[in-house]
């Protein structure tokens, strides 16, 4: 993979529409390219006008489209516990644990972890494009999402020392009282124990998409935005949040600003002037330099 | 021969108590980590800061025993301090 394009902003700025652009010129130019959304409000099939279709689809040779299905995704991983859980609680038969995960699907938090697992799950596999592209929810989401691996990977930290502390001192009494004092089911050793291995597996999944995100190299982030206050406070927000986890956007487009049509990119001359004083307060408040827009 | 079969069953007494002994204050410290890691995993359930619900609720097929004490534990909360008292032996 050459590069992973994330388009950011506020929603209905055009972050779909440009990512599609940016999709199709990769690929006109003989590349290989797969463009995903991980908007749960997907309008990727509508603006191609394509019928709706289930997982990745090749629409065109060495062009891959997804729309992500993260509800599917989240019912998938929740029904896996469920059945671990079914397995592993013998009690648990007589209650209806469906009822109860599908409520449990509806928590706040679920959906952003959950596309982060998926998110993780489509860069692993589609590795071996040239480029990938993905079109993110609007900010609110977006910024729950990438702030996610940052905090998991504290907690994760701190889980992971607590589980250790808690094996070492099952060792201990395990040596003096023998090993099935604790009851059969418990485990003694580091390598033995699943939820040191589920910890580890996070982990690997967590500091697989950090080090992803940070990547100046592979990561590229563009921020979307419109001649509007509105989206560029948005705009700051994200550029800020994303900062305070060394995620630095890289490129800002302003869209629908009549500059499309423009072939000669004299800005100022072209512009009404209240775009022009929008551009300079979009410079100011970005910390931007006029070749950056 | 006699006497030495009796000695070594009085001995293996003594052994014992000396070895539950040496494990009491880790079974009791072990008891409450294991509370206390159930408590972080749950921890959204009572209005403790919590890691992300996906995360935990992965980990939660493997967590029967830490739950059992964690629930244990809470019936005899109003308890505490008798205890931990208990726990320091005064």
């Amino acid at each position: 993979m050459k590069r992973i394009y994330f388009f950011l902003g506020k929603g209905g700025v055009g972050k779909s529409t440009l990512s599609i652009s940016l999709a199709h010129y990769l690929w006109k130019k003989g590349e290989k390219v797969y463009l995903a959304s991980i908007d749960p409000a997907h309008n990727l099939y509508d603006i191609l006008n394509l019928p709706p279709f289930k997982g990745e689809k090749e629409v065109k040779p060495y062009f891959w489209i997804e729309e992500v299905d993260i509800d599917a995704y989240l019912k998938r991983i929740l029904f896996e516990i469920e059945e671990k859980m079914r397995h592993l609680y013998a009690y648990l038969q007589i209650i209806n644990l469906e009822k109860i995960f599908d409520l449990i699907k509806d928590t706040p938090g679920m959906e952003e972890t959950a596309t982060l697992f998926a998110l993780k799950d489509i860069i692993k596999k589609h590795q071996e494009k040239d480029y990938i592209i993905i079109d993110t929810p609007p900010t609110g989401l977006m910024l729950k999402i990438f702030s996610l691996p940052f905090i998991s990977k504290l907690w994760l930290e701190k889980l992971s020392k607590w589980r250790e502390r808690i094996l070492e001192r099952r060792k201990i009494i395990a040596h003096v009282k023998g090993k099935d004092f604790l009851g059969k089911e418990t485990t003694i050793l580091p390598e033995e124990d699943k939820v040191l291995y589920e910890l580890n597996f996070q982990k690997k999944m967590i500091s697989f998409l950090i080090q992803l995100l940070t990547d100046k190299e592979k990561s590229y982030f563009i921020l979307v935005i419109n001649p509007d206050e509105l989206s560029l406070k948005e705009g700051k927000r994200i550029i800020n949040t994303l900062n305070r986890f060394n995620i630095f956007v890289n490129l800002v487009i302003l869209n629908k600003a009549g500059l499309t049509e423009k072939k000669e990119i004299n800005f100022f001359k072209n512009l009404p002037k209240k775009e022009v004083s929008f551009l300079k307060n979009l410079k100011d408040i970005l910390n931007l330099t006029w070749d950056d827009i | 021969m006699k006497l030495w079969k009796t000695f070594k069953k009085k001995w293996s007494y003594f052994a014992d108590g000396f070895k539950d002994k040496s494990i009491e204050k880790i079974l009791q410290e072990l008891e409450e980590m294991e509370n206390g890691f159930a408590l972080l995993i749950c921890g959204s359930l009572i209005g403790l800061p919590a890691p992300p619900s996906l995360l935990t609720l992965r980990l939660l097929p493997y967590l029967e025993r830490e739950i059992k004490i964690m629930l244990s534990k809470s019936i005899y909360l109003d308890d505490k301090l008798a205890m931990w008292a208990e726990m320091i032996e005064l």
